[in-house]
């Protein structure tokens, strides 16, 4: 059942009501924030990066029509946040450097391999919203001791991570396995092959694999098998998953401002990084359902962060 | 009316919005943005869908899994309850099975409570039982079965009496595909069953078909063949709501009589029925839900045959001849509604509280000598605390009041106290006083046969009516009090458990028929105490070993009833996965002498030894098993009467699931 598109089509109409009463980035500031669209989670970012840089620079938040008439003088960063903006801002070229947030890395390095085949010379930067594989596996390490061999699903958008995810397993003493699916058919008897050789499911964002469709059978056969399912969200904690890291939109919001904080300093962006700000979320009665005798939230974050620092 | 109409119509459009429109959960897949992150996803494992640790339940549970569903080479669903100790098995008068725990059970076994996906099978025919022959399900749908040793009423009612058999059937999500089995043995033997399960967007769906038949016992009319289909839709609504529907339909026959009896003679009995069921579900996160379940069925019998008999005369007359057509069929409705609401207090506490309100009709001329439908409405209120006093110990304590059409209202309580000094050991204490309510026919059973009896000439025919059965109703509810004491060890690293249950079952009321014509009074006393255990041990993947042991000592005023449970009994079951893939599995059971109350005697020590062997097998899309089966491989014993010999069953069975 595809979604009948009575919000995209409000949020279109809204977007074009905004861009004629609103149609250039015609503030005075040294920072301008672009949105994907005017939503809660977006004006989060954009309004704790603002309250963090008062008194530091000036910020204007617009959303994408602005991006078109750009008449800024005084603008030395745009910032973008989420994979819409992210893109637009690209696309439009105006030459100050770019910074992009609240996108997972598969979307930046898109955009950075896009921006080089453009041969655009403005620097590029982003702040990513998902978490370093090594810190997942910190995680898993952490709350399951003796968990020694982590299973994923990798799909069209999550197959280049293969790489990444070997050498962080190496690093933390961990085995691999690996299933790779195209298609929702196909997974089924992934997890059939994979399930009996791990201990953990670990999911990754690619939306060709764990989507709100798929994320039932996963979530069902996993808990057949009595393993657990650790996500990348918090409605993936709601779902069923036994826990996950996650950065929020204020995180984020800090965090850009704190990178926009260091560039507006030194003229240049820092390179791109991963939040150092996440959230845990556990789901105890899961884990007790699973018989996973699961720390707190609050004592397992500390010791993540105890071992990160490290 | 009209207003009405318009009003109606005024509204569709508005319920279509909210289905069509609500926030949809399904998501155009493509590139990773932060969409994946930010969307709202469904609850999958919410409060009800979340197995209960056995260290938090409130009593002993077997939990009968898809593994060992398959390892066990049960061919039907009552064979598995051979595995769970405390349990008797039988297979009754036309191949009807019975089921009990701790005895008391005769061929209409209807001291348990049978859910399937939280619709009672528990049939209101005559005596009440559970038709094992239409459950309208295959063994491959079914996820898990639990089996909860021991009244529980508390939660389940008045029937939930001796215990409850909970079957939870597969998610359609988890059966997609096609699925094919076929099986072939000797004593007439021949199963099959067809399945397929598909997807459209956010509606996952399977439909199954099976047959089943068989020969019965040798020398008895019994042979039986069930046809059924079953359908189940879970469909997605929103990220909090589900919606499943379920609709079976089932046609059976069965042979049952006798050849030797003018009184009971050879005859057909023709069943069919079919049920349909909605259940809503709102997930408000993993531990809030509100399940909204109501289902209806209806099963029909049709049974018609002539008894013949003949009165002898004096010298030098012929006798005088009787007969009597004997209309059995029958005819039962069930609709059943039920609101149920998990919920969390606080951190420490959860509540699982709601109401039922059923309706129940039985339309049999035969045991009413009316063709008028006989009802029964059932209202109940039902509650359950799940407190965690202090990090090693679990209070769950819960009632439910029934207020019953004839039987009047009663409250079964129930408390249980758990104790877990250390995550491996478990203790657990409690009590609970539970009812099961007269069936309709021992409240109002009139049965009256009306006979032809033609005496030799020049006497006229004549029209004479027997009555066998004439209750006086009255009846108050049989009533079970139980304390138990019971241990589970979990034993992780060893892949052990250990559960062991010491019981002291105070049954009273127990009714039963006397007199004649027959009239059925709450009669007899019984206490029912022991000890029973079992160990589950898997050391490795592909091991697993089960023993199971059970002692229990009847006492009764009725010397029957004291002999109805085995005083021992014990099952071992081995199951190992050999090099190259092949899987062998053994079971073997000591029962020791009981019988079955009702039609039946005593039935002697025997042992039973069944034997699988399996090789699943993959070949491109195709995924499949071969396995034989041999089903008690010593010596004949017999099974629920004396003559009811259980020899040895060789059967094959080849599925493929592509």
């Amino acid at each position: 059942m595809r979604p009948f598109p009575v919000q995209r089509l409000l949020s279109t109409y809204a977007l074009a009501i905004m861009a004629l009463a609103w149609p250039a980035l015609a503030g005075a500031g040294e920072v301008a924030i672009v949105m994907s669209e005017d939503a809660a989670v977006y004006r989060t970012v954009a309004e704790t990066i603002q309250s963090r840089l008062e008194g530091t620079a000036a910020v204007d938040i617009v959303t994408i029509p602005a991006l078109r008439n750009p008449k800024q003088k005084d603008l030395r960063f745009l910032v973008a946040i989420g994979s819409q903006a992210a893109n637009a801002a690209v696309a439009s070229h105006i030459a100050v450097p770019l910074l992009v947030t609240l996108l997972p890395r598969s979307a930046f390095d898109r955009l950075a391999a896009e921006r080089r085949r453009a041969a655009d010379p403005q620097p590029l930067s982003a702040l990513y919203l998902d978490q370093p594989i090594g810190r997942q596996f910190d995680l898993i390490r952490l709350a399951m001791p003796n968990a020694r061999r982590i299973g994923v699903l990798l799909g069209a958008e999550s197959d280049h991570r293969y790489p990444a995810l070997q050498k962080a397993a190496q690093e933390k003493q961990m085995h691999l396995a690996v299933q790779r699916v195209s298609g929702d058919s196909e997974i089924a008897p992934a997890l059939q092959k994979l399930l009996p050789e791990i201990d953990v499911l670990l999911a990754l964002p690619d939306p060709s694999v764990f989507n709100a469709s798929t994320i039932q059978p996963i979530l069902l056969a996993t808990y057949r098998q009595q393993l657990p399912l650790f996500g990348f969200s918090a409605a993936y904690v709601r779902a069923g998953a036994i826990a996950s890291l996650h950065s929020t939109p204020v995180q984020i919001g800090n965090q850009a401002a704190d990178m926009l904080r260091t560039a507006l300093a030194r003229g240049q962006l820092p390179p791109p990084r991963y939040s150092g700000q996440y959230t845990l979320a556990t789901n105890p009665h899961v884990a007790h359902s699973l018989g996973i005798p699961l720390e707190g939230e609050a004592a397992l974050m500390r010791r993540l962060q105890q071992l990160e620092e490290r | 009316m009209k207003r009405n109409h318009s009003r109606l119509a005024g509204l569709l459009p508005v319920l279509s919005l909210a289905l069509f429109s609500a926030p949809s959960v399904a998501q155009p897949s493509g590139e990773a943005s932060e969409r994946d992150f930010l969307d709202e996803l469904p609850v999958v494992l919410s409060a009800s869908r979340l197995v209960q640790p056995l260290a938090d339940a409130p009593g002993a549970v077997t939990i009968i899994g898809r593994d060992l569903i398959k390892a066990s080479g049960a061919r039907e669903i009552v064979d598995l309850f051979r595995l769970v100790p405390g349990f008797q098995v039988g297979m009754a008068y036309g191949s009807a099975p019975v089921v009990a725990y701790h005895g008391l059970a005769d061929e209409y076994s209807r001291h348990m409570q049978v859910l399937v996906d939280g619709r009672s099978v528990y049939s209101p025919y005559f005596l009440g039982s559970i038709t094992w022959n239409s459950l309208r399900l295959s063994l491959d749908d079914i996820e898990r079965i639990e089996v909860l040793r021991g009244s529980n009423s508390a939660a389940y009612g008045a029937n939930a009496f001796m215990g409850v058999i909970n079957i939870v059937t597969r998610h359609p999500s988890q059966s997609q595909g096609a699925y094919l089995s076929a099986t072939q043995g000797n004593q007439g033997i021949g199963d099959q069953v067809l399945r397929y399960g598909g997807s459209h967007g956010d509606l996952h769906y399977r439909i199954t078909a099976g047959r089943r038949s068989d020969n019965g016992f040798a020398n008895f009319h019994d042979s039986r063949q069930a046809g059924y289909v079953a359908f189940r839709g879970d469909m997605r609504l929103t990220a909090q709501d589900e919606l499943q529907l379920q609709f079976g339909a089932n046609r059976n026959s069965t042979g049952t009589g006798f050849a030797s009896s003018s009184g009971d003679p050879e005859r057909t009995l023709n069943e069919k029925g079919y049920f349909a069921q909605a259940v809503w579900r709102r997930s408000f996160g993993p531990d809030e839900e509100l399940t909204l379940n109501a289902y209806h069925m209806e099963d029909e019998g049709s049974e018609n045959y002539m008894v013949r008999g003949s009165i002898r005369n004096p010298f030098p007359f012929p006798p005088t001849l009787l007969s009597a057509v004997v209309d059995a069929d029958r005819r039962t409705k069930r609709t059943h509604l039920e609101l149920q609401h998990i919920f969390r207090l606080n951190p420490a506490a959860r509540v699982v509280w709601g109401f039922e309100q059923r309706h129940e009709s039985v339309a049999s001329r035969l045991m009413f000598d009316t063709p008028e439908p006989q009802t029964t409405n059932l209202s109940r209120l039902f509650g359950n605390l799940e407190w965690r006093l202090a990090p090693q110990w679990l209070l769950n304590a819960g009632a439910m009041l029934e207020k019953h059409s004839f039987a009047g209202t009663d409250l079964a309580p129930r408390l249980m106290l758990n104790f877990q000094p250390s995550p491996e050991h478990t203790i657990r204490a409690g009590m609970s006083t539970a009812y099961r309510n007269p069936s309709l026919a021992e409240e109002r059973a009139k049965v009256r046969y009306y006979i032809t009896a033609i005496p030799p000439a020049p006497f006229p025919p004549l029209q004479l009516v027997q009555t066998s059965y004439n209750a006086s109703g009255g009846l108050q509810p049989e009533r079970i009090r139980t304390g138990e004491l019971s241990y589970l060890g979990e034993f992780r690293n060893l892949g052990l458990t250990a559960d062991a249950r010491a019981f002291h079952e105070n049954v009273s009321r127990i009714i039963d028929k006397t007199g004649s014509p027959a009239n059925f009074l709450n009669r007899h006393r019984a206490i029912v105490r022991g000890l029973e255990y079992q160990l589950r041990w898997k050391p490795t993947r592909d091991t697993l070993v089960l023993l199971n042991h059970t002692r229990t000592r009847i006492a009764s005023d009725d010397d029957r009833i004291a002999e109805s449970s085995p005083q021992r009994a014990t099952t071992l079951f081995l199951s190992q996965t050999l090099p190259g893939g092949w899987q062998l599995s053994l079971t073997h059971h000591w029962i020791g002498q009981m019988r079955w109350l009702g039609w039946s005697n005593p039935l002697p020590w025997h042992r039973r030894m069944d034997l699988r062997l399996a090789y699943p097998f993959r070949s491109g899309p195709f995924k499949g098993e071969a396995a034989i089966v041999t089903q008690n491989l010593t010596a004949p014993y017999s099974e629920f009467r004396t003559d009811y010999i259980f020899e040895r069953r060789n059967f094959a069975t080849l599925s493929l699931e592509f």
